[in-house]
C-alpha cells in the first residue's frame, strides 16, 4: 500500500512519543518511588529502578488508609446512588414535563455547578451543626447529593432530550401516567445514562477534599484528607506516600481504563454546552 | 365558540393536569434543596461577610454577630493586614491566566495531533487524559516529589548529558513582574489601553472600521494614563509590592499536567464533529493544516473554546486541594484566596472575613459565569 | 474502454484496497477535454473511491492518473488543477459566501483586488451575486450547491468533480438543476467529471457514461449507447426498466419463452440472455417478425404513457396513452430485431 511518508508524518509520531513519554513520567516516578525500600530513596536517584523490589509499601499505606478508604466507599456508594437518582428524576420532568418557568429552573440549578463551593462552606458548615450531622458521613453524603443535582439533572436532561415525544405520547395514548412512563419507558432506557453519571459522581465523590476536610471528624475522613495527611507527616518516607497516592487513584483510574468511553461523556456533558 | 366537550378528552386534560403535578412535585424537593444550599447560602454567607463574626467564642452555639458594613472588603483590599490576601489575589491572576493559556494550548496541540488519527490514537488519548481522573490530592503528593529540589525534574537534563537544574520550584522566594499596589488603578488602565491596541491591530485588515472604534479609545487611555497617571487615586496609603512568585510555577504545571487532555478531550470531540468533506475542501482549496485549524476549524469549535475558558478559570478560583497537597496550607508564596479563606475561617475562626473572601472568589465567578448562563438559556430558548 | 491519444484524463490500471476489500479492480477509462462524464453505479460500487483519487484525496494501491500527459498520481490535491463539488457541499460553515468562495484563492495568495473580481464574477456566473455576505447556513439547499460549485470554479480548474450533486436537493429541484449543471458546462467547456448512483440523472446531463459494479467499470459510452445497449444483465437493469429472457441459440436466432425470435447479430453463447426495453416494443397489428401473441395482464398509467404487462413472459411494454387498453385485451407485439441486445455474462 502506497503512503505518503513526509517528514511531517515522522514528525507527529515523534511528538506524540516525547509528549506520551512527558505524560507518563509522573506515574513512573510514582511506582518506581513506592516500590523502593525507604533506604534506598534518595533524590539523586529518584529516576532509577528499584535494587530490591518492596511490595509491603502498599501493605503499610492500607493499613493506614484503610478506615479512610471505607469510609470513601460508604460515601461514594451512597451519595452516588441517591444524586443519580434524583438527577434521572428531575432530567425527566426538565426535559420531558416543561411547564412554565422550568428552562429558569433548569439555568438557576445549573447555577449551583459553576459556584466556587467555599462561598456557601460557612452556612453549610453552621446548618450541619445545627442538624446534628456535622462531623459524620451522613453530612458529607446530604452535601455530596444536594451540590450533585445540578450535574446530574443536566446529564440526564440531555440524556432524555435524545428520546422522541412521540415515545412519551404513545404511551400516553395506552393510559401511561407521569410515573408509570418513567417507570416503563424512560428508566429502561437510562441505563447508559445511569452509567454515565453514576461513573462522573463516583470520580467527583471519591476524590473530593475540600467538604472531606472542613466537614469530618478524623475518624470518618474520607480517602483524599487520608492521603493528604499521610503526604503531609514530615517524619514519613516518600515510598509510603506514593504507594498510598496508587491507592487512592486505582478506583478512578480503573473506572477510567476500562469504561473510558463513558468517563469522557461525562467529562463533556460536564463542561454544559448543551 | 367552544364545541361540546368529548368525555374522554374532558378526563384526558384532568389527566394531564395531575401529571403535570405529580411532575412539579417530583422536582420540588429538588428545588428546595438548591434553594436553600446555593441561594440561600450564598445570601447568607453575603450576610456573614458584613458582620463581625469571630474570635475566641465564634464556634459558640449562638455566637454574636453585629452589622459592620463592608468593613470587613475595605480591611481586605486596603487594610494593613489585607497584604497576604492581596497577594493571594495576584497569585490567583497569575495562577488563571498561565493556566488558561497552557492547559488550551497544550490540549489543542494534543487534540490537533490526534486528529490526524494517528495509529495508537486511542492510546495516546488514554495517555493525556488519565491524569483527569485523578484527585488533587494525589497529584499534588506526586508533583510534590516530582519538584523535589535535588531531585525529580530538576536532575532529569543529566540523562541527556545537561547539568541539572537548580530551581527551587516550590520552596522558591523570588518574585518577578513586581508592582506597587498603589499603583492598581494606573496598571489597569494601561491594561485596558494594551488589550485595545492590540484587538484592534488584530482587526485592522479585516474591519478597519472596528478596529479604530477599538483603537483610538486605546491609545487615549494609555495617553491620558501616561500624562495625567499621578492624578489618579492610589490604592493603598502605603507601598506594598506585589508580583508573580515563582513558587506557583511548579503548582501551574502540575495542574496544567492534569488539564490539558482534558481541554484535548473537548477540542477532540469539536474536531471530529466537522466533516471529513469540509477538511478535504479546505485542503483541495490548497490550505496547509494549519491554516485548516486557523480559518475553518477553531472558529467552528468556539463554543468549546468558551466552555473551556469558564470551567478552567472556575477550577483555577477554588483551587484549594492542589496547593495544600503541594505546598501545604501555610506556605505563603503559594497562598490562593480560596485557601486563605479556609485557613481565615477554620483555623483563625474568623468566619466573617472568611465569608468576604468567599463572596469576593463568588463575585469573580459571577462575572463570567452569569452571562455564560444568560446566553445558553437562550439559546435553549430559541431551539 | 481504452483510452485514446486525444484524452486528457488517463485513468491507468488502477485498483485500490482497503485491507482485504478490494474498492477498484484495474480501471483504465479515459476522459476527454470538456466532457461531461459520468461514474454511473450502485452504492459501494468503487466510483467515489475512483473520484476521490482523480482528486488526490486518496492514493491508488497501484495504477497511475494522468493528466494533459503528466503523471499525477503522487501530486498532492491542491496541486492538481482538479476541484471538487462534495456531496455534502462542505461549505465552511464560519465564512461568509464571498470568505468561503474566496478561500482557495487566499490560500494560493493572490491578489486582494485579483480575489475581488474572481469572486464576484464567478458567483454573479451562477447568479449568487447577492448573496455575497450571507453565511451557508442562511442559504437554501439548491444556492448552497451553487456556492459549492462556486468554490471549486473560482479556481478555475481542469476538471471540476461531482460527488453525487443533487442527493441533497428534493426530487422537483433536481430536474431543474440536472439542466441547469448541463447547461454551465456547455457553457464553461469544462471537463466534469460526475458521479451518481441515479441513472436518470446520468442519462440526462452526461456526454458519456462509465457504469460501475464491484469497482469495475462494466461499460462506458453515451447514455444512448449505454441505455440501449446494455453490455450485460446489470447494466440491463441497472439503467431503468428492461425486459430480460433466457435464450438458446438456434438456427436464424434464439429461442425463448415467447417464441423464436430473430437477432441482427449472432450471439457468441449457446445458452444467455437478451434484453429488450420495454418502449421499442411494438403493438399493433401482426407483423412480419418477431412477432407475439400476448394478453394485457396489467396496466400502469405513467403520465404520458402506460405500461403494460403481458404474458407469456411477464412482458413490461411501454406504450402511448391515447392507445386504450384493458386487461384482457388480445395484443400482438412486435420485437424489432435491432432492439434486441444480446448480453454478456454478468461479472
Amino acid at each position: 500500500m502506497r503512503r505518503r511518508i513526509t517528514p511531517a508524518t515522522i514528525g507527529l509520531y515523534l511528538l506524540l512519543v516525547l509528549l506520551a513519554v512527558a505524560y507518563l513520567m509522573p506515574a513512573y516516578l510514582t511506582f518506581v518511588t513506592a516500590l523502593k525500600f525507604p533506604a534506598d530513596i534518595s533524590l539523586p536517584q529518584s529516576w532509577e529502578f528499584p535494587k530490591d523490589v518492596n511490595y509491603s509499601s502498599f501493605s503499610e499505606a492500607f493499613a493506614l488508609l484503610k478506615g479512610n478508604i471505607a469510609n470513601s466507599v460508604i460515601l461514594v456508594v451512597a451519595a452516588t446512588l441517591l444524586s443519580t437518582v434524583l438527577g434521572s428524576l428531575n432530567g425527566y420532568v426538565f426535559s420531558k414535563w416543561k411547564f412554565p418557568g422550568s428552562e429558569i429552573i433548569f439555568t438557576l440549578f445549573l447555577f449551583g455547578m459553576f459556584i466556587p463551593y467555599q462561598v456557601i462552606l460557612i452556612p453549610l458548615f453552621q446548618t450541619l451543626r445545627a442538624m446534628n450531622l456535622y462531623g459524620g458521613l451522613p453530612g458529607l453524603i446530604l452535601a455530596h447529593v444536594v451540590y450533585g443535582l445540578p450535574i446530574t439533572s443536566l446529564i440526564f436532561r440531555n440524556f432524555y432530550a435524545q428520546i422522541p415525544d412521540s415515545l412519551m405520547e404513545s404511551a400516553t395514548l395506552d393510559g401511561a401516567r407521569f410515573f408509570s412512563i418513567y417507570t416503563r419507558i424512560i428508566f429502561p432506557l437510562s441505563i447508559p445514562g445511569f452509567v454515565v453519571t453514576s461513573l462522573w459522581q463516583f470520580t467527583q465523590i471519591w476524590n473530593e477534599f475540600l467538604w472531606g476536610i472542613c466537614l469530618t471528624r478524623h475518624a470518618d475522613n474520607p480517602i483524599t484528607v487520608g492521603l493528604a495527611q499521610l503526604a503531609g507527616g514530615q517524619a514519613v518516607s516518600w515510598n509510603l506516600p506514593m504507594a498510598g497516592s496508587i491507592l487512592a487513584a486505582l478506583p478512578v483510574l480503573l473506572i477510567y481504563i476500562v469504561l473510558g468511553r463513558y468517563f469522557i461523556r461525562g467529562l463533556l456533558a460536564g463542561s454544559v454546552k448543551e | 365558540m367552544p364545541g361540546p366537550v368529548m368525555p374522554d378528552q374532558a378526563i384526558g386534560t384532568s389527566m394531564r393536569n395531575k401529571d403535570r403535578i405529580s411532575a412539579f412535585l417530583t422536582l420540588l424537593p429538588s428545588i428546595i434543596l438548591i434553594g436553600i444550599f446555593v441561594y440561600g447560602f450564598i445570601g447568607n454567607t453575603f450576610w456573614i461577610s458584613l458582620s463581625d463574626w469571630g474570635g475566641a467564642a465564634a464556634l459558640a452555639e449562638n455566637p454574636v454577630k453585629s452589622y459592620v458594613g463592608f468593613a470587613n472588603y475595605l480591611d481586605l483590599f486596603t487594610g494593613f493586614l489585607g497584604g497576604g490576601f492581596r497577594q493571594d489575589l495576584v497569585n490567583a491572576v497569575f495562577y488563571s491566566v498561565m493556566l488558561l493559556a497552557g492547559a488550551i494550548g497544550i490540549g489543542l496541540i494534543l487534540a490537533m495531533l490526534l486528529d490526524n488519527k494517528p495509529r495508537g490514537e486511542s492510546f495516546f488519548r488514554t495517555v493525556f487524559l488519565y491524569p483527569m481522573s485523578l484527585s488533587f490530592i494525589v497529584t499534588g503528593t506526586i508533583w510534590r516529589w516530582m519538584l523535589a529540589p535535588q531531585g525529580g525534574v530538576n536532575i532529569l537534563p543529566t540523562y541527556v548529558g545537561l547539568p541539572p537544574l537548580r530551581f527551587p520550584w516550590l520552596s522558591s522566594t523570588d518574585a518577578i513582574l513586581l508592582f506597587n499596589w498603589q499603583n492598581l488603578l494606573p496598571i489597569a488602565l494601561y491594561l485596558v489601553s494594551l488589550v485595545l491596541i492590540i484587538w484592534g491591530l488584530w482587526r485592522l485588515k479585516n474591519n478597519p472600521a472596528k478596529a479604530l472604534v477599538l483603537l483610538i479609545p486605546g491609545v487615549v487611555v494609555g495617553g491620558s494614563v501616561w500624562l495625567w497617571g499621578d492624578l489618579l487615586p492610589q490604592a493603598l496609603f502605603m507601598e506594598e509590592i506585589h508580583g508573580f512568585n515563582t513558587a506557583t510555577f511548579g503548582i501551574i504545571m502540575a495542574t496544567i499536567w492534569q488539564y490539558s487532555g482534558y481541554t484535548m478531550a473537548l477540542y477532540l470531540a469539536g474536531f471530529t464533529g466537522i466533516s471529513q468533506d469540509l477538511r478535504d475542501a479546505a485542503m483541495l482549496d490548497g490550505a496547509s493544516t494549519a491554516k485548516y485549524y486557523r480559518y475553518i476549524a477553531l472558529p467552528m469549535v468556539k463554543p468549546i473554546t468558551i466552555s473551556a475558558i469558564i470551567i478552567l478559570s472556575h477550577i483555577s478560583l477554588k483551587m484549594f486541594d492542589l496547593i495544600f497537597a503541594m505546598t501545604g496550607p501555610d506556605n505563603g508564596q503559594t497562598g490562593h484566596p480560596a485557601l486563605n479563606m479556609y485557613l481565615t475561617t477554620f483555623r483563625a475562626n474568623d468566619f466573617a472575613r472568611g465569608a468576604a473572601i468567599a463572596i469576593i472568589l463568588f463575585i469573580i465567578a459571577a462575572t463570567f459565569i452569569i452571562p455564560y448562563m444568560i446566553s445558553s438559556y437562550r439559546q435553549r430558548r430559541s431551539r | 474502454m481504452n483510452s485514446t491519444q486525444n484524452d486528457n484524463l488517463i485513468i491507468n490500471n488502477v485498483t485500490k484496497t482497503f485491507g482485504d476489500f478490494i474498492a477498484l479492480k484495474d480501471i483504465g477509462l479515459g476522459v476527454r477535454q470538456g466532457e461531461f462524464f459520468t461514474l454511473l453505479g450502485p452504492s459501494g460500487c468503487g466510483k467515489t473511491t475512483l473520484l476521490r483519487i482523480i482528486a488526490g484525496l486518496e492514493l491508488p494501491s497501484s495504477g497511475t492518473v494522468t493528466l494533459r500527459g503528466q503523471d499525477i498520481t503522487m501530486q498532492p490535491a491542491a496541486k492538481r488543477q482538479v476541484n471538487t463539488v462534495f456531496q455534502s457541499y462542505a461549505l465552511f460553515p464560519n465564512l461568509t459566501i464571498f470568505e468561503n468562495v474566496a478561500f482557495g484563492l487566499r490560500s494560493r495568495k493572490f491578489a486582494e483586488d485579483v480575489i475581488r473580481k474572481k469572486v464576484n464574477a464567478t458567483l454573479e456566473m451562477l447568479e449568487m451575486g447577492e448573496m455575497q455576505q450571507r453565511i451557508p447556513d442562511q442559504l437554501s439547499g439548491g444556492q448552497k450547491q451553487r456556492v459549492a460549485i462556486a468554490r471549486a470554479l473560482v479556481n478555475e480548474p481542469d476538471i471540476l468533480l461531482l460527488d453525487e450533486p443533487m442527493s441533497a436537493l428534493d426530487a422537483k429541484l433536481r430536474v431543474q438543476v440536472q439542466e441547469e449543471l448541463r447547461k454551465l458546462q456547455r457553457k464553461l467547456g469544462t471537463t466534469f467529471i460526475m458521479v451518481t448512483h441515479d441513472q436518470s440523472e446520468a442519462l440526462v446531463c452526461s456526454d458519456r457514461i462509465a457504469v460501475m459494479n464491484h469497482g469495475e467499470v462494466i461499460q462506458c459510452g453515451t447514455p444512448e449507447d449505454v441505455y440501449d445497449y446494455p453490455r450485460n444483465p446489470f447494466v440491463a437493469r441497472f439503467l431503468g426498466a428492461a425486459n430480460l429472457f433466457k435464450a438458446k441459440r438456434v438456427n436464424g436466432g434464439v429461442e425463448t419463452e415467447i417464441g423464436t425470435l430473430q437477432l441482427n447479430k449472432q450471439p457468441d453463447w449457446q445458452e444467455g440472455l437478451i434484453a429488450i426495453r420495454p418502449e421499442w416494443i411494438k403493438v399493433g397489428k401482426k407483423p412480419a417478425i418477431n412477432g407475439v401473441h400476448a394478453t394485457v395482464q396489467d396496466i400502469v398509467y405513467r403520465g404520458t404513457d402506460f405500461d403494460l404487462t403481458v404474458t407469456p413472459g411477464h412482458l413490461r411494454v411501454r406504450t402511448n396513452s391515447f392507445k386504450n387498453f384493458a386487461v384482457g385485451d388480445q395484443v400482438w407485439l412486435e420485437l424489432p430485431p435491432p432492439e434486441l441486445v444480446v448480453l454478456e455474462e454478468d461479472r
